[in-house]
């Protein structure tokens, strides 16, 4: 009886997971296609630039960088200096002290001598009360900005810092990220390229975790010396890469990283700003800026610099990244949920008719999957059910093909973007390419459906909490 | 190896024969996996080694070329094949690797050398023959070696090797862009190609050449009105632009058609022009356009108030300063500060205004000095 009903549910599976893995498969094999061209075009692209004479140009927009701190007090000194050092000619800082608990904002304000200053500014967009805003007396820091305002989570800072930006464009960035000193002349490309409105440009970000970092700068870059930052930098290389580089060139990402992008300052006010209801704001924005452009038919860019410009440091304890990963799949499944009317309507062009149905299947509807897919195999196994011909021939597949589109991403990497020059990291990517769908994918997937859990059943809509162990950790001159 | 399915044949999607070409296609897969894993280690060892020894090659060269320009300066002698083998490299040349980095090498070198070292280098190139190599390039399918070799004709100045007029509407934007400036740097007056562009330029295009004529010491501004005129708003920028920067001041333009231009950025173009070379005529019809555009160009009639605005003015810009979003407030505030002196003083009257929100714009303007 039980043994038909496994049967018949094998049957059953058959019709769901076949499709369900022709159609992610498909999907990973085009984008890989459709990124080594963009990635070509682009690593030819740049070599004829000229980025001194760029950054003269009175047509360069101005940019604020809107940096959230909360509890930084290890790194704010450190990180705030790394900003001041940014190449762009344009540039303001906004750091906002998201009501930091710990001393962020007095070491900011020791070591960059700031003092409360008369700012102009309106609540143009919802966000808890601003106490203050200082500006230094030392005139070395003048474009540096810090507010400080009571507590209201990573949206709510970063439109604290939209409404005192005067701006033609911002940049969210957090505030323990290492910038690339010429990211933004690289950035604001697309924007003086494109004919149409460029709402907002992603660039690629990238793990420093055990890389040499002195005074805000990277001096020596490598692979992270233990196994869960390495195996995140090589899903950051598959995301990045090979997933938005895709995405980008047909103006249908729907994500740009929370942690490094610019946007357009005034069509973000139009839309209203970061959603504090989210805690994929970073996604929900993009979102709303596709249905905004698309709705009102202004035509406009999403656009995507594959190059790392943005190093920022990885969880190196489980714990830590459980809790980003339950984040993410929250944040996914919010954003997808809010803007439902987008899935298959022809009104939202790539967006409703590609990228929505993609992210739904793929990355919403994937864990669940996956997870059903090693509960059956479990249930047989325990049942002595199993087909250990057909099990061993699946999982051989599964394992060639998934390791195939690491070494792929490794291999792109290494021929557009290079920024590896030790053969034995390469050597260390691939070993965890090899091992990364034993041991840690299946607790991405655990901690995707968790996240989807917590979501729905237990209503959580926190954002927990990161610990810093600051760039000074990784200095060795 | 495996035991065969258990499963009946009708109940499972995947039959033996099917399940055999799964296990295949697999080890193919994983057999591509090592062979990736092995070339791009592979490559990564030869890059380091081709490296160092074309860092050797590198080295051998920059030194031929200085020994190069010492021995003919102020020489009047020849350069000939016969001098060339005084040289130790001379057999060295015969190898690709040495030809290759001194092409290179010689335009590295031309950046950073003028007058007389400059034609020694250049000599140099036209004896080795590399014009010719740089005309094979210039017919190249690859855009960026068209836009390299263009880059590299304009650095070592050489008029006569290829026409590239027919770069100038290439597909590629790199490679019109490149063309466009060797165009415009080889030649006397480059208003009637310019005017018969067939793609609009883009703003990173706008200044690129803005920047190459202002390294021409152009005399002749004639034929400049054949892109203020044009049907192109891009190229009319351009020239609006170019006015402004070269202070045309004499050009006769029809200052009301471009301002109700259907393009932002030629009415913002127009503005700074007016501002910059023009009179006082337009604040009025100005402030009555003022309503109907974005910010930016809100912000350049507010300067061009503030360049020729009088006490009239003043009402208009309080309106500003009472309707508008913060941004054009703060400008608005940083107009009545420089435009006259009665202007200044409606300023200090806001300092001390009942008006909180006044107050405070006023003085975020005095603290980040605005």
């Amino acid at each position: 009886m039980v043994s038909s009903l496994l049967h018949s549910l094998v049957y059953f599976l058959q019709y769901g997971v076949l499709p369900y893995c022709i159609f992610t498969l498909t999907g990973y094999a085009l984008m890989t296609i459709r990124s080594v061209k963009v990635l070509k075009k682009h690593k030819e692209a740049n070599i004829n630039i000229d980025y001194k004479t760029l950054n003269q140009s009175p047509f360069l927009p101005s940019i604020s960088i809107i940096a959230p701190a909360y509890n930084e007090g290890v790194t704010i000194v450190e990180n705030i200096r790394s900003l001041l050092s940014l190449g762009y000619n344009n540039l303001k800082i906004i750091v906002v002290n998201d009501g930091s608990k710990d001393d962020t904002l007095e070491k900011a304000i020791k070591f960059y001598n700031l003092e409360v200053a008369e700012y102009y500014f309106k609540y143009r967009l919802p966000c808890n009360n601003i106490r203050a805003v200082y500006k230094s007396r030392n005139k070395a820091f003048k474009n540096l900005i810090v507010v400080d305002k009571a507590n209201g989570g990573k949206a709510d800072a970063l439109n604290a810092g939209l409404n005192i930006s005067y701006s033609d464009y911002f940049a969210c960035v957090d505030v323990d990220c290492l910038i690339e000193p010429n990211a933004f002349e690289n950035m604001i490309l697309p924007v003086l390229n494109n004919p149409k409105e460029v709402v907002a440009v992603g660039g690629i970000v990238w793990l420093n975790n055990d890389s040499v970092i002195k005074h805000g700068h990277m001096i020596k870059l490598q692979v992270p010396g233990s196994f869960l930052p390495t195996v995140q930098l090589l899903e950051y290389f598959r995301a990045f890469l090979l997933g938005r580089t895709a995405w980008g060139s047909i103006n249908g990402l729907m994500l740009i990283s929370g942690a490094f992008g610019i946007f357009h300052r005034e069509y973000v006010i139009k839309v209203g700003g970061y959603n504090k209801k989210t805690v994929g704001e970073d996604m929900e924005l993009v979102m709303r800026l596709h249905k905004y452009m698309l709705s009102n038919k202004i035509p406009y860019q999403v656009a995507y610099v594959p190059h790392p410009f943005c190093w920022t440091e990885a969880p190196e304890s489980l714990k830590i990244l459980s809790r980003q990963r339950n984040r993410w799949a929250r944040g996914t499944a919010e954003c997808l949920l809010l803007h439902k009317d987008m899935l298959f309507n022809p009104k939202y062009g790539v967006i409703g008719m590609i990228s929505y149905p993609y992210w739904l299947i793929a990355e919403w509807m994937g864990p669940f999957i996956e997870g059903l897919g090693l509960l059956f195999t479990l249930i047989m196994i325990v049942m002595g059910m199993i087909n250990w011909h057909v099990f061993a021939i699946m999982s051989f597949f599964i394992f060639s093909i998934s390791v195939f589109f690491s070494i792929s991403a490794i291999l792109v990497q290494e021929i557009y973007i290079g920024k590896y020059s030790n053969p034995k990291d390469l050597m260390k990517m691939f070993l965890t390419a090899i091992a990364e769908p034993f041991i840690y994918h299946p607790m991405t997937v655990y901690w995707a459906i968790k996240g989807n859990y917590d979501l729905f059943f237990k209503k959580t809509h926190s954002w927990g909490e990161m610990t810093r162990t600051g760039f000074n950790k990784s200095v060795v001159k | 190896m495996f035991e065969k399915s258990q499963l009946p044949p009708e109940r499972f999607l995947l039959d033996n024969k099917t399940l055999d070409l799964i296990y295949y296609v697999s080890f193919i897969v994983l057999v591509v996996n090592a062979l990736i894993i092995s070339y791009v280690l592979l490559k990564k060892l030869s890059d380091k080694f081709q490296r160092i020894r074309r860092d050797e090659v590198k080295e051998n060269v920059q030194e031929f070329l200085s020994d190069w320009i010492i021995r003919f300066e102020g020489s009047k002698e020849p350069k000939t094949l016969n001098a060339l083998q005084e040289f130790p490299i001379c057999n060295s040349l015969k190898k690709k690797i040495y030809q290759e980095v001194l092409y290179e090498e010689i335009f590295q070198f031309n950046q950073v050398l003028l007058g007389f070292e400059k034609q020694t280098l250049k000599d140099l190139y036209l004896l080795l023959s590399f014009d010719r190599l740089l005309s094979k390039k210039l017919k190249s399918r690859k855009w960026y070696v068209l836009v390299s070799s263009v880059n590299q004709l304009i650095s070592i100045e050489d008029h006569n090797t290829s026409d590239i007029s027919g770069l100038i509407n290439h597909p590629n934007q790199q490679v019109r862009l490149s063309a466009l400036k060797a165009k415009i740097a080889f030649s006397e007056n480059p208003f009637p190609f310019l005017a018969r562009l067939k793609y609009p330029l883009s703003e990173w295009e706008i200044f690129e050449v803005i920047k190459t004529i202002k390294l021409k010491d152009l005399k002749n501004f004639d034929d400049i009105h054949l892109l203020i005129n044009h049907d192109e708003p891009s190229l009319q920028v351009l020239g609006i632009n170019l006015a402004r920067i070269f202070q045309l001041l004499y050009l006769k333009i029809d200052v009301k058609k471009l301002l109700d231009h259907a393009d932002l950025k030629v009415r913002r173009s127009m503005i700074e022009f007016i501002t910059e070379c023009g009179n006082g005529d337009h604040v009025v019809y100005l402030k009555k356009i003022f309503e109907e555009q974005l910010e930016p160009q809100q912000k350049v009639i507010l300067n061009y108030i503030q360049e020729y605005g009088c006490d009239e003015d003043i009402p208009f810009l309080e309106y500003v300063i009472k309707n508008y979003n913060p941004a054009l407030k703060i400008w608005a505030i940083k107009v009545l500060y420089h435009m006259n002196q009665n202007s200044k003083i409606h300023f200090n009257y806001l300092l001390s205004s009942d008006s909180k929100d006044r107050r405070k714009i006023t003085q975020h303007l005095i603290d980040n000095q605005w």
